[in-house]
């Protein structure tokens, strides 16, 4: 694919692959060499280092990212936390229990009336 | 590959992505802003966060969306005067130079503007420019190619100034 020698300044200046031939002819161009610097010249403007955000940013950066920080290590704490727990209650649920003493039974109270029932008498009917 | 914490991303990426937004918007209290804006989405969706994606790509994919938001916000609330752009015009032409860039960016179409920031200002290669913005990286190539002649014509009286001054001195 031809490019137009600008192009292939500009994107030797931005580190891509570009065909030496190409890139010399580009340089070589009239104009070529000042185009090449204007490039740079514009890069250079465009960065500085003192371009970069406040101190209150960064502390309000620091209350919003931190607790994300610390997150993950409570989540699983508590999720180790609740399975200890479980298998605790588990082990307590299956501990050998503990012999209970039964007191032996009362007898039984002296009977105070005896009924009897004989076949063939309706003892509802005589009441 | 391990999954990136949002404090690993934000400590690798604010500074590219305040940047890339500062001279979006020209000012810096908007541009603090809007970073900060970026990153607490970073934190909502870095679940949705896969390893094998390019992290700065993923994150710039992100502060489009909130300068997208903040544009459309904006027109919908009158203009603010900037006063870091209305102070007192520099002496030094380098300096002046980098201010005018500021406006000059403006006349831009906004994929080319894109493209160039992400590439000047937050050093990211065609490719990982190409994830972001959901192109090629030959239209990358081509938009930042764009972006340069555009701005060389823009800026040609302050550029042959200054450019002058180096060649001068070499």
């Amino acid at each position: 694919m031809t490019r137009e020698p600008n192009e292939i300044l500009s994107a030797f200046l931005d580190g891509e692959a570009v065909e030496d031939l190409a890139l010399a002819e580009a340089l070589a161009a009239p104009g070529g060499r000042e185009t090449l610097v204007d490039f740079v010249l514009l890069r250079g403007a465009m960065t500085s280092a003192a371009d970069r955000p406040g101190a209150e940013f960064y502390k309000n950066m620091d209350a919003l990212l931190e607790p994300q920080a610390r997150k993950r290590p409570w989540r699983t704490l508590a999720a180790a936390a609740a399975v200890v727990a479980f298998l605790a209650l588990g082990v307590w649920s299956l501990r050998p229990t503990e012999t209970v003493q039964i007191d032996p039974p009362t007898p039984a109270p002296e009977a105070s009336r005896t009924l009897h029932f004989e076949r063939g008498v309706d003892w509802e009917g005589q009441g | 590959m391990k999954q990136p914490t949002p404090r690993d991303l934000f400590d690798r990426h604010h500074l590219p992505v305040f940047r890339f937004l500062r001279r979006l918007v020209g000012g810096h209290q908007q541009a603090e802003d809007l970073t900060q804006e970026v990153f607490l989405r970073v934190v909502r969706g870095i679940e949705s966060y896969r390893v094998e994606e390019r992290e700065a790509a993923w994150v710039f994919t992100i502060a489009r969306n909130v300068y997208r938001d903040h544009q459309r916000n904006a027109a919908r609330r009158p203009e603010p005067v900037s006063l870091e752009v209305a102070g007192p015009v520099p002496i030094d032409p380098v300096q002046h130079l980098s201010r005018s860039i500021v406006e000059a960016l403006q006349h831009l179409a906004e994929p080319e503007r894109e493209a160039f920031l992400m590439r000047e200002v937050s050093g990211m290669s065609y490719v990982e420019i190409a994830a972001a913005v959901e192109a090629t990286p030959d239209a990358v190539r081509n938009r930042i190619h764009r972006a340069r002649g555009s701005l060389r014509r823009l800026l040609s009286t302050k550029l042959s100034k200054v450019r002058s001054n180096v060649l001068k001195e070499a």
